[in-house]
């Protein structure tokens, strides 16, 4: 398979989307590539979901929200910054396809729209998204690295816009809001009842609740149907591409390897895959400078023991992330070595950068 | 109250009822099966509950299937799907024929958007169910990752508030009360000796608190590194020396590991009081077995750490 550089990668692409299991690291990757990026001269923006807050002070982000803000780099290129506020991204949306103030007001003041950005399952993911298509049509940028929301599986940010669409089609409530036509009128009984039944359960208030929801959404679900399939098709195109970050340990290798199976499996590409904080490997250069010599024997036992563990941890992980790697078809596996100290300065992210950007 | 540093993995489950709750990559699994294994090895009959089936639960259930009596008290292990107890909930209250329909119909999923919480509040009265039915001393549940931990914990105040009457509103009832219950139930955060998941558990302790519900018992430190010990004088010449033999850069490496776990742990001790706060060493394992995990289980970590 001819190989791209990491490099090249950024400049021909137009949306590099990191996606992996929770706590292996993906927040500290997407901002190091993208100062990687900035750096050698392309104007980036990244796309990130709750950073933590060392990592948001590394970045020199105080206020940061959800339009861009930029970081100065003296680089090449720019570097912005854009911190995923679902709600607002949403309200954004009402707003736009929404065909009169009113419809506006009725919708932001519903409590089934107000409960479902955090409560309706890939809809943090559905925005994210939303957000890369508003970015990728901004001109200031030509690469976006989108960090995505930590989720279960893969699917959920894939599978997002479905989901927005068919929640939106519920033909229950639909029913519901016309009860005029007469061809419907048997299924609407049977609604009718199962409504009433829910009401017994949750009470009245609720289900009206959800009714005024679907009246006030009428008219909208072209606008987002439409929506959907043109953010699908950006995130499917040869412009957009996948990276999947891991780490090395077993246990997260399965659920990375799940993630993988299931992008390819939807058609999208993954460049590479990142296996971040691996055990960093200690052969090599023996330069000795005599004070081994003055170790009492214990200690020397104690010494040779230790990088016995390591290295046996090394190799453990460095097979099955080479196993996870082959199994995927992916083109390139990018070796991050743990440096046992965290990040905490942009200095840091840097580094890092070069690890992913350049390895070796 | 005590702050105990060292301290065995019975103490996350004091109560019947316990929450393991952490964000993804902590170990959270890995911890409730190694809190269920302590129990069962106690001699406690053990249910371990989880929503999701994670690769360390599945292998727990498939040794402990096939291992024999070397359990006193063998732990069971069952999934909860919000939807199935729903179906299994409508079933006793004789509408067994609405369940399916609501689900179908994709009803379910707008009203658990209309009433944030329904869901968790599902798996929590099936909790309760389980507790009341006295058929097991200890009941683990492995919170979702990834799910709401606060919507999890508030479902029953805040579906009093949306629903004031009906069928759910008791459950509410009965499922608050079990919560409140410091005697019944309690919750365990697990977390890893590192900036952000030292942070985020901070922060959620502090919410759960005032959400003045169930109690904070326990935070599990996991995958605590500890530098092996050197004579004195071989850490001294270690450090004066420029060596960079491969055995003492590993040495440094896990050195400077131990420093981050040191500091973090003394971070997490300053930013939450009255909690018992249990480590458990790192294992040095990237895939941990059940043999592992009875490791963790009967070793109670002994620091070799320098933080006093």
């Amino acid at each position: 398979m001819s190989e791209e550089s990491v490099l090249e990668i950024l400049h021909s692409k137009s949306v590099v989307i990191l996606t992996g299991p929770g706590g292996v690291g993906k927040t500290s990757c997407a901002a190091s590539i993208a100062i990687g990026a900035a750096l050698s001269g392309i104007n980036t923006a990244v796309v990130t979901i709750d950073p933590a807050k060392r990592l948001a002070n590394a970045l020199g982000l105080e206020s940061i929200g959800n339009d861009p803000v930029e970081i100065p780099m003296g680089g090449a290129g720019s570097l912005s910054a854009v911190m995923l506020d679902a709600d607002a991204t949403f309200d954004a949306l009402i707003k736009r396809y929404a065909k009169s103030q009113e419809q506006v007001e009725a919708i932001l003041a519903n409590k089934v729209y107000q409960n479902l950005t955090q409560y309706l399952s890939g809809i943090q993911e559905y925005m994210a998204m939303e957000k890369i298509f508003e970015l990728h049509n901004d001109p200031r940028f030509d690469l976006l690295i989108v960090d995505t929301p930590p989720s279960a599986n893969a699917l959920d940010f894939l599978d997002a816009p479905r989901r927005l669409v068919s929640f939106l089609d519920n033909k229950v409530f639909k029913i519901i809001m016309s009860p005029s036509s007469s061809f419907l009128k048997p299924i609407s009984f049977a609604t009718r009842a199962v409504l009433k039944t829910i009401s017994k359960v949750v009470g009245a208030e609720i289900v009206d609740e959800a009714v005024a929801f679907f009246k006030d959404f009428e008219g909208m679900e072209e606008g987002f149907r439409a929506r959907a399939i043109e953010v699908g098709e950006l995130l499917k195109s040869e412009k957009t591409t996948f990276f999947l970050v891991t780490s090395p340990r077993t246990n997260t290798i399965v659920d990375a390897k799940d993630f993988g199976e299931k992008l390819i499996s939807y058609g999208f590409s993954i460049a590479r895959i990142i296996s971040n904080r691996e055990v960093p490997s200690f052969s090599g250069d023996d330069h000795e400078s005599g004070a081994l010599d003055d170790l009492v024997p214990s200690d020397l036992d104690v010494l040779s023991e230790n990088l016995k563990k390591i290295e046996l941890l090394r190799n453990v992980e460095q097979k099955d992330i080479d196993e996870m790697a082959f199994g995927l078809r992916a083109d390139g596996l990018i070796h991050v070595a743990d440096n046992g100290a965290g990040l905490s300065s942009i200095e840091d992210l840097a580094h890092l950068a070069s690890s992913i950007i350049s390895p070796n | 109250m005590i702050q105990s540093r060292d301290s065995s993995l019975l103490a996350t489950t004091r109560q019947q009822v316990t929450i393991v709750a952490g964000k993804g990559g902590v170990g959270k699994s890995t911890v409730s099966v190694a809190s269920a294994l302590a129990n069962a090895r106690a001699g406690k009959s053990v249910i371990l509950l989880s929503t999701d089936t994670s690769t360390i639960i599945t292998k727990a259930e498939k040794e402990v299937a096939s291992a024999g009596d070397f359990l006193s008290g063998r732990p069971v292990f069952q999934l909860l799907r919000a939807e199935e107890i729903l179906i299994e909930y409508l079933e006793t209250h004789g509408l067994a024929s609405l369940g399916k329909r609501l689900i179908s119909t994709g009803v379910v999923s707008v009203i658990a958007t209309a009433v944030p919480g329904i869901r968790e509040l599902l798996i929590l009265a099936k909790i309760k169910q389980l507790a009341q039915s006295g058929e097991y001393e200890k009941i683990i549940f492995d919170a979702p990752a990834s799910g709401h931990l606060m919507t999890l914990l508030s479902s029953p105040v805040g579906l009093k508030d949306i629903a004031k009457v009906g069928l759910l509103k008791n459950q509410a009832d009965d499922v608050e009360e079990l919560l409140n219950d410091r005697s019944r139930s309690g919750l365990t955060i697990v977390t890893l000796p590192e900036e952000t998941p030292v942070t985020e558990s901070i922060e959620t302790i502090a919410k759960i608190r005032e959400l003045k519900s169930i109690s904070v018992n326990s935070i599990v430190v996991n995958q605590r590194i500890a530098a092996p010990k050197l004579s004195a004088s071989g850490v001294a010449s270690i450090l004066d020396s420029r060596d960079a033999s491969p055995s003492v850069r590993a040495y440094e490496y896990v050195v400077s590991r131990e420093k981050i776990a040191d500091t973090e742990i003394k971070r997490l001790i300053h930013g939450v009081s009255d909690v018992e706060i249990i480590e458990l060493p790192y294992l040095y394992q990237s895939n941990l077995s059940i043999a592992d995990l009875e490791k963790l289980v009967a070793r109670e970590i002994i620091r070799e750490g320098n933080l006093r």
